[in-house]
């Protein structure tokens, strides 16, 4: 029996009305909340145009957030994908206690953010933590690492930078894996160091997937919110506030449910820009 | 046979299952772990066997459940019966969605009149919003101090004051200059002793500003006005002054563990456990129990309490500071009313109430209740003489509340830390209220 074109609609009509119902709605539902005057403290709801956009753009603390929000993606980015890159290319040529490693070092990505949040805040802890106890060791004065307005934005990207890196370890390692082994025997053949083979053979031919990681990584960094917010709540003062602690804090503890929208919907329209552009410059 | 006898059972197993959906279920919302309620919520099978009534018990993250309630009744989804609200600002921004409870009032204590006349003034301040009674009162709280009454005590201890001060050491301090000077007199980091523990991570180095402003007699907002009232003239100066008292225990007098920047009340509490504080100040009425256990003795012995000393030409009425208020509500899309009031009369029973103080130190704001709970020692002497002579935070009766206190909280932080100084943090608090309330 033929099956018309009109009858595969059908089929996929289920999950496109789950689509709409589960994520196109409340995506529209945010765009249109972020043009009202929305507060359910204050008990409004009307049509106020592009003000809740304009009053974000023209305040300080849109500026603090998009330079916090620029040094946390760039450290928990840059850093996981350097380390990942280091283990993968040490790692990949199979060797005695390769699994141990690879599990080890993959051991962080079981933990869920809040735990990381935890486990980290106490690391950071000034009477107690482990990182302090490595700064009298190294006969350095204590930090208040989590209290200090300059440490604590390297602080909790370390952590994040702690918790992303396994993921981005396997996923290079997997690249590493998959390349042709006739290339790297012919450079070798042709007398090629090991640093002349990674740099001339192996970092080329695994540029997409680095890439690709990067990519992955970064729109995982610029959204993530439960590991700083747990660990900071965006402080002290907003020394630690990014664009989705930023939204939350207006949308969930001012209850601001209009401007808090305008902040999610900008938070979107970054991500998209940077995907974009960085998938135009691969696909060059 | 075997057909009927099933047929039978599944006859038998739907009437069952009609008479549990004929049972009054009500929804009650809770601050998840909240020492102050888990003994209340362990009373609970008694009042489900007394009245039939089914509650469903709905633990809440403190972190989230004014986000959640609100979101629910601004829904309307029917989600919640009863719910709690404090007076930090969910009063203001809950009581458009509740059930006035004057009729109940009436039925239960003859008039309004005569059930706020059983509760403090300021609760029966709060529970009324355009002229209509929302709240019933079942928690206080106020911050205050409290002391290693044997570090205090020891006459080696007693003698080393006197020569380096001139004057008896006071147990507890009296005023700002002896909490000064005690605290100084404690802190020895070399053996991890530090004089005074303020938590100040999150929101609670506001919490210390406001509750010494409130005491100087600065509302914060003014609630006439609805504008800041320490913008200028003696408040303004006060406003700096207290906020440079909080920055010089921290950064000049250094009597504050470094630590604090980071920690909460609980984390403060594990800090005294050790060992490591001479005084500390925070809201230990939900903890006095703890405080007073034999772990905890046995840890750094027995414990002192008093208020604050309250800032120097200040009203006496206002020596207690800041208080805190936790009260029961009606929604009003609740489908049995009458189920929920009753829940609220069983859960503000004397003996409910007396099991708060019991099981954390917490007062109610019911006078006698409170009263009793004090003569059998469940309260601290700190809450007892700061309860009656504090306020509710003003912040929380303005519609912009949480716009207000985040600014606030922000502000504070970045004073504690350094990164403003104390005229820097109050100049910049009143350009984010005026520009929240503009």
């Amino acid at each position: 029996m033929k099956i018309l074109r009109w009858q595969y609609t059908l089929f996929i009509l289920p999950a496109l009305l789950i689509m709409l119902i589960f994520f196109a709605y409340p995506v529209i539902l945010i765009f249109y909340f972020s043009f009202l005057d929305y507060s359910i403290v204050r008990h409004t709801k009307e049509f106020i145009g592009l003000a809740n956009y304009i009053k974000i753009l023209q305040s300080n603390l849109f500026a603090q957030t998009a330079y916090n929000t620029f040094i946390w993606v760039l450290i928990s980015t840059l850093l996981p994908l350097l380390l990942a890159l280091v283990a993968a290319l040490l790692t990949y040529e199979r060797f005695l206690g390769y699994s141990i490693f690879r599990g080890l070092f993959s051991l962080p990505m079981i933990f869920i953010p809040s735990s990381t949040a935890i486990l980290w805040a106490l690391m950071y802890s000034e009477p107690f933590g482990l990182v302090n106890h490595l700064m009298d060791l190294l006969n350095l004065p204590r930090q208040i690492w989590l209290a200090n307005p300059s440490t604590v934005l390297p602080a909790v990207s370390i952590a994040n930078a702690w918790y992303g890196t396994p993921m981005s370890y396997l996923m290079i390692l997997a690249g590493l894996e998959s390349l042709s082994t006739e290339v790297l025997e012919a450079s070798e053949v042709d007398g090629a160091s090991y640093w002349q083979k990674v740099r001339y053979v192996i970092l080329p031919m695994v540029y997409p997937v680095i890439l690709l990681v990067g990519l992955l990584r970064l729109i995982d960094v610029i959204r993530s919110f439960a590991l700083i917010w747990i660990m900071t709540q965006g402080g002290p003062g907003t020394a630690s506030t990014t664009l989705p602690v930023a939204t939350f804090k207006v949308s969930f503890l001012q209850y601001d449910y209009g401007i808090g929208s305008a902040w999610g919907v900008i938070n979107v329209v970054i991500t998209l820009i940077i995907s974009i552009f960085i998938l135009r410059r691969q696909r060059v | 046979m075997i057909i009927w006898i099933l047929l039978l059972i599944l006859l038998i197993l739907s009437l069952l299952d009609v008479a549990s959906a004929q049972r009054i279920t009500i929804s009650v919302t809770n601050r998840k772990g909240w020492r102050c309620t888990e003994g209340i919520k362990a009373n609970l099978p008694k009042f489900e066997e007394a009245t039939g009534i089914k509650v469903n018990w709905i633990d809440i993250p403190p972190g989230e459940l004014t986000a959640k309630t609100l979101a629910e009744l601004e829904a309307k989804t029917g989600a919640f019966d009863v719910i709690m609200a404090s007076a930090e600002f969910d009063l203001a921004a809950y009581y458009p969605y509740l059930l006035p409870l004057d009729k109940y009032i009436i039925k239960k204590w003859g008039s309004v009149a005569n059930f706020r006349k059983l509760i403090s003034a300021q609760a029966a301040k709060a529970a009324v919003w355009e002229g209509k009674t929302y709240y019933i009162p079942f928690h206080g709280n106020a911050q205050f101090l409290i002391y290693r009454r044997a570090l205090f005590e020891d006459p080696k201890e007693r003698s080393a004051f006197k020569e380096k001060f001139g004057y008896e050491l006071p147990a507890p301090p009296k005023t700002l200059k002896e909490l000064i000077d005690v605290a100084v007199f404690f802190t020895r980091p070399d053996k991890n002793l530090w004089g005074l523990g303020i938590p100040l991570g999150g929101k609670y180095p506001q919490h210390f500003l406001e509750h010494v402003m409130l005491g100087a007699g600065i509302d914060v907002i003014d609630l006439n006005t609805g504008k800041p009232d320490f913008a200028t003239g003696l408040k303004y100066r006060r406003a700096i002054e207290i906020a440079s008292f909080l920055n010089d225990l921290v950064n000049k007098y250094k009597v504050i563990p470094p630590g604090a920047k980071t920690m909460g009340h609980v984390e403060m509490r594990e800090i005294w456990k050790l060992g490591q504080l001479a005084m500390a100040f925070s809201w230990w009425g939900d903890h006095w129990d703890v405080l007073n256990s034999p772990e905890f003795v046995k840890a750094v012995g027995p414990v002192g309490s008093a208020p604050l000393p309250q800032w120097p030409g200040s009203p006496p009425s206002r020596r207690g500071g800041r208080m805190s208020i936790w009260s029961l509500g009606i929604v009003n899309t609740c489908k049995n009313p009458d189920a929920a009031w009753k829940f609220i009369e069983w859960f503000i029973s004397e003996e409910n109430l007396e099991t708060e103080a019991k099981t954390s130190g917490a007062a109610s704001h019911w006078i006698e209740v409170d009263k009793k709970s004090a003569e059998k020692g469940f309260l601290a002497k700190g809450l007892v003489e700061s309860l009656p002579y504090s306020i509710p935070p003003r912040l929380g009766f303005v519609k912009q509340g949480p716009q207000l206190i985040t600014a606030f909280i922000e502000e504070a932080q970045s004073m504690v830390v350094g990164a403003s100084t104390p005229k820097q943090m109050v100049d910049k608090l009143l350009a984010r209220f005026n520009e929240i309330l503009k």
